[in-house]
C-alpha cells in the first residue's frame, strides 16, 4: 500500500490516510450496515480523517469534469500496451529505485547535498511554528471510547466521559486532560517531550505507553511500557499541592498516585489498569460502592447504594463495563443486594432482607 | 444531540440552507474553491468532527457520508452567514456563475492539478479512474475492458484517487 504516490514527497502516514479515504469512497455506494458502521467509526477516529474524507470526496466529485484526458478506448489501448512495461501497483517504486542507483553511481557531491537537505528539513521542522496544528479538543460521552492518532504518530485512547486538549508546539507535545481517563502511546521523539497535564500533575514521557486516570482529588498514572516522570505542574494553581517538587520516576508495571499528600509509587499489574480498552472491568476485593462508581462512569442514569453495609462489601471479578445489569444480577443471585428502578431511571441498590442466611 | 444543532436554518428562517444532501457534488466543488485557505479547512474539519462525535450512533450509521456532508454544508452555511453581506456567493444556482473570480481561479488550478496527476498515473490505473468517474462505467465493465478482476479495478480506483487527492493536497490544507 505504501509508496504508491509518485508526486512530491508526502509522509507515509498521510499517504496511508489518503489511501484509506479513497478506499472508503469506492465501497460506500450500496454499503451494508456493517460497512457503514465501520466507516462511521473510521470517520470518528480524528478530525484529520474527516478532513481527508471531505478532500477525497471533493476530488472524487470533480473527476467527471476533467477535459483533457484520452477517451475510454484510447485509455484501454494504452493500458494493454503497458502491460509488459509497468508492473501492477509497483510502478512508482521501480522508478524511484532506478533514480537512486543513478545518484549513487559516481556523484559523491549528491550525498553531501542530500545531507544538507536533510539537516535543513530537520531545522525547518523545529523552527516552523506555522506547520503545527492548532490545539484540538477530544471528548467522549458516557459509554463512549475514542482512539485518536496524533500528528506525530502518537495514539491517545479516551475512555468514557473523558476530555483532553492536544496542543503541540515546536518544543513540546502537550496534552491537557480536563477529566476522565486516557491511554497514551507516545511516539518516540527525544527532541520534543510528550507531556500530559492532569489534575495539577505533569507526566512526562518519551516513547512509552501509559494510562492516566483523573478522579476526585487524585491522578493515577500506570506505566505499561518504558517509564514516565511524574511531577507537580509548576504553572498550575495547585503547584505547591503536590510533593515532592522533584519528578518521581515511574517504571514499567508501576503505578503512581498523585494527590494532596504527594506522589506515591507502587507496583501494579498494568494489564488490569487498561482492561477498560476491551470494555472489561477488573475488580480485586473492591468495595461495592467503588464498583458501582466504576459502572456509573459507563452508563447513565446511575446506580445508588442505599445501604451502608452493602456499600463496604468487597467484590472480586471481571465484568463488561457496558453490562451493568449482569453485575446487579450477580449481586442479587449471591444474596448480597437487590435493586429496584425508580421512576427517573435511577437504580437503587439495597440490602437483602435475609442477608445473614445467604451464602 | 437534538437535530436542531445541525439546522442553523432554525435561527435564520429568512435564509435557509440552499444545498440538499443529494447536491453534495456542488457543495464539494464549493469546498474546493472556498477552502483554499488551510486554516479554514482545518477549522471546518475540526468542527465537523466534533459534531460527528455528538451525533447519535443510529443517525450516523444510517448514512455516514451523507451525514458528514450535511454537517459540512451547515458549517459552510454558518460560516457564510457570519461573513459580511458584501460577499454573498451562496445561492441555489450553479456555483460557477456565482463564484468570485479568485474562487474560479482556485477551481481552475484544482482541475489543472487533477489533469496532470491523472497523466502521471500508470496507464491502467488512469484508465480505471477515468472510465469509472468520467465515463460512468461499472467495475465489471471496466474489468472486462482491461482484462482484470473487479476487485483489482477497485484497488486501482482507490489508489488512483488517492494519488489525485495527494497531488491536490494544498487545496484543502494538509501537511504538504
Amino acid at each position: 500500500m505504501r509508496g504508491f504516490f509518485r508526486g512530491r514527497k508526502v509522509s507515509k502516514r498521510r499517504e496511508l490516510l489518503a489511501a484509506e479515504a479513497a478506499e472508503w469512497l469506492t465501497v460506500l455506494d450500496g454499503a451494508d450496515r456493517r460497512r457503514r458502521e465501520q466507516f462511521a467509526q473510521w470517520l470518528r477516529t480524528s478530525p484529520e480523517h474527516v478532513r481527508e474524507f471531505l478532500a477525497a470526496a471533493a476530488v472524487w466529485d470533480s473527476l467527471p469534469g476533467v477535459s483533457s484526458q484520452p477517451s475510454a478506448e484510447a485509455l484501454a489501448r494504452l493500458a494493454r500496451q503497458s502491460d509488459n512495461v509497468l508492473p501492477l501497483g509497483g510502478a512508482g517504486r521501480g522508478e524511484a529505485g532506478k533514480g537512486a542507483r543513478r545518484f549513487g553511481r559516481r556523484r559523491l557531491g549528491w550525498a553531501a547535498a542530500a545531507a544538507v537537505a536533510v539537516a535543513l528539513a530537520a531545522a525547518l521542522r523545529v523552527f516552523a511554528p506555522f506547520s503545527e496544528p492548532p490545539p484540538m479538543e477530544y471528548a467522549t460521552q458516557v459509554g463512549e471510547q475514542l482512539s485518536v492518532s496524533l500528528a506525530d504518530g502518537s495514539v491517545v485512547t479516551l475512555n468514557t466521559r473523558s476530555a483532553l486538549e492536544v496542543a503541540y508546539s515546536p518544543r513540546y507535545r502537550d496534552v491537557r486532560m480536563s477529566g476522565g481517563e486516557a491511554l497514551f502511546e507516545a511516539a518516540e521523539d527525544a527532541e520534543r517531550p510528550f507531556r500530559v497535564f492532569a489534575g495539577g500533575a505533569m507526566i512526562e514521557a518519551v516513547g512509552t505507553r501509559f494510562n492516566v486516570r483523573q478522579r476526585s482529588g487524585e491522578v493515577v498514572v500506570t506505566v505499561l511500557e518504558g517509564a514516565v516522570d511524574v511531577s507537580a505542574e509548576r504553572s498550575s494553581g495547585n503547584a505547591a499541592r503536590l510533593r515532592p517538587a522533584a519528578a518521581v520516576r515511574v517504571a514499567e508495571d508501576q503505578q503512581a498516585r498523585a494527590a494532596d499528600e504527594g506522589i506515591v509509587v507502587v507496583d501494579r499489574d498494568a494489564g488490569a489498569a487498561i482492561a477498560w480498552r476491551e470494555r472489561r472491568l477488573v475488580f480485586d476485593a473492591l468495595p461495592v460502592r467503588a464498583v458501582i462508581e466504576e459502572f456509573n462512569r459507563y452508563q447513565a442514569p446511575p446506580v445508588v447504594v442505599a445501604d451502608a453495609a452493602v456499600a463496604e462489601l468487597p467484590i472480586s471479578g471481571v465484568f463488561r463495563s457496558d453490562d451493568r445489569e449482569s453485575f446487579l444480577q450477580f449481586l442479587s443471585q449471591m444474596g448480597i443486594a437487590e435493586h429496584s428502578t425508580q421512576p427517573d431511571g435511577v437504580i437503587v441498590l439495597s440490602a437483602v432482607e435475609r442477608r445473614q442466611t445467604a451464602p | 444531540m437534538s437535530p436542531a444543532r445541525e439546522a442553523p436554518a432554525g435561527q435564520r428562517p429568512e435564509r435557509p440552507p440552499v444545498f440538499s444532501v443529494s447536491q453534495h457534488a456542488k457543495l464539494l466543488a464549493f469546498l474546493n474553491a472556498r477552502l483554499a485557505n488551510e486554516q479554514d479547512a482545518r477549522e471546518l474539519a475540526q468542527e465537523a468532527y466534533l459534531r460527528l462525535l455528538r451525533a447519535t450512533r443510529a443517525r450516523l450509521i444510517e448514512d455516514p457520508a451523507a451525514y458528514l456532508f450535511r454537517i459540512a454544508r451547515n458549517l459552510l452555511y454558518e460560516w457564510y452567514v457570519s461573513l459580511p453581506p458584501a460577499s454573498e456567493p451562496l445561492s441555489g444556482s450553479a456555483p460557477s456563475s456565482d463564484m468570485a473570480v479568485e474562487e474560479q481561479a482556485a477551481l481552475a488550478q484544482h482541475m489543472d492539478r487533477l489533469e496532470s496527476a491523472l497523466r502521471q498515473l500508470p496507464p491502467k490505473r488512469r484508465a480505471v479512474v477515468l472510465m469509472h468517474r468520467r465515463d460512468g462505467m461499472t467495475y465489471k465493465e471496466i474489468g472486462a475492458a482491461l482484462g482484470i478482476s473487479a476487485s483489482m479495478v477497485k484497488k486501482h480506483l482507490a489508489l488512483g484517487l488517492a494519488c489525485c487527492r495527494l497531488a491536490c493536497a494544498d487545496f484543502s490544507g494538509g501537511e504538504r
